[in-house]
């Protein structure tokens, strides 16, 4: 069944701008550990499942035949178009669709991408599956999003803490849950990097909670106690999440992992 | 503009996975099977199921049908 997700839509729409210009996005590891993984060819079609700023989209389309850049939201779409058109990209085109229903026929992409968004998505299984519907044999799917620890305590403040800071969030998985879901979705050569134990960020020094609460227009009670729940961390949660206080901020880890698998 | 060539031949009904028409002044996409119009908004296709139209089939294969209304 397909979802429509009202409340991603509304959410991301107005934060386009937002997320074009995020530092952790357009600089962030896992968009240079993507390309890397991929290895993109000039014949490739390439989609990009809720492109969001349009990142990874504009960071492939120079080095391959078509590159389709997918999301939910109107707006992110719209402005991923425009930014290609200003960046003097012919080869981009755009569709709105939620992960879970993408509207293309089986086997006409070469590579599936998707940065740091299954975490907000109704059902990973489901998107899973339509990526490797749409992939060739062969094809490679090359995905990164935010880590869930194994410790239960740890996950369960990760979770907390993504909730707080966006409504839409919906959930995290570990490295071995990953390798789970794209096995059921019929993929293989799975290969998984990053996550909690590894503490792949996007940037150096973590993340400033204040920054990342205005990039998410975070409602500001949902910010402070954001803030108390990282400063207020026993020791060995603060360790594990690289908690530092700064002042009226605090810097903390949001793990990430990579995730590459062959159609 | 235009919508693209290299889109639009793959595209299809995100619902059923089938062939989809594209109407020919660009103004949506039409699944017979589904009977569903998907609008092109500002050449992006919205494939949105909850935002489809009833398609009434009338002039299909024309180019000349109109979404039933709303």
């Amino acid at each position: 069944m397909c979802h429509m997700t009202r409340d991603t839509v509304r959410q991301f729409g107005p934060l386009a701008r937002d997320y074009a210009l995020s530092e952790s996005h357009a600089r962030g590891r896992t968009l240079a550990m993507l390309a890397l993984r991929v290895q993109p060819r000039a014949t490739d079609a390439v989609l990009d499942v809720a492109t969001g700023g349009g990142h990874t989209a504009l960071a492939f389309a120079p080095a391959v035949r078509l590159v389709v850049a997918h999301d939910v939201s109107r707006s992110m779409v719209q402005q991923t178009l425009g930014r290609a058109r200003d960046a003097g990209l012919s080869n981009l085109r755009g569709v709105v669709s939620p992960a879970e229903c993408i509207p293309f026929a089986a086997e006409c992409f070469d590579v599936v991408t998707c940065r740091t968004a299954a975490h907000h998505f109704d059902d990973l299984g489901a998107a899973l599956r339509e990526a490797r519907r749409v992939l060739r044999s062969g094809g490679r799917l090359a995905w990164t999003d935010l880590a869930a620890a194994t410790d239960p305590e740890l996950r369960a403040l990760q979770h907390r803490l993504e909730v707080l800071h966006d409504a839409t969030h919906r959930g995290t998985w570990t490295p071995a849950e990953w390798r789970d879901a794209l096995e059921g979705a019929g993929f293989r050569e799975i290969a998984i990097e990053g996550g909690v134990d590894e503490r792949l960020t996007e940037l150096p020094g973590g993340t400033s909670a204040a920054e990342w609460c205005e990039r998410s227009r975070t409602p500001p009670e949902a910010q402070a106690e954001i803030l108390r729940l990282l400063r207020e961390a026993r020791q060995t949660t603060r360790e594990a999440l690289g908690v530092r206080d700064e002042g009226d901020d605090v810097r903390f880890c949001l793990y990430k992992l990579v995730a590459t698998a062959r159609a | 503009m235009a919508l693209s060539q290299d889109l639009i031949d793959i595209l299809a009904c995100p619902k059923c996975k089938g062939t989809i028409r594209l109407e020919k002044d660009q103004s949506g996409f039409v699944c017979e099977t589904c009977k569903l119009f998907y609008p092109v908004v500002d050449d992006i296709p919205n494939f949105l199921i909850e935002e489809a139209r009833p398609w009434s089939g009338a002039g299909s294969g024309t180019g000349t049908g109109e979404p039933a209304p709303a």
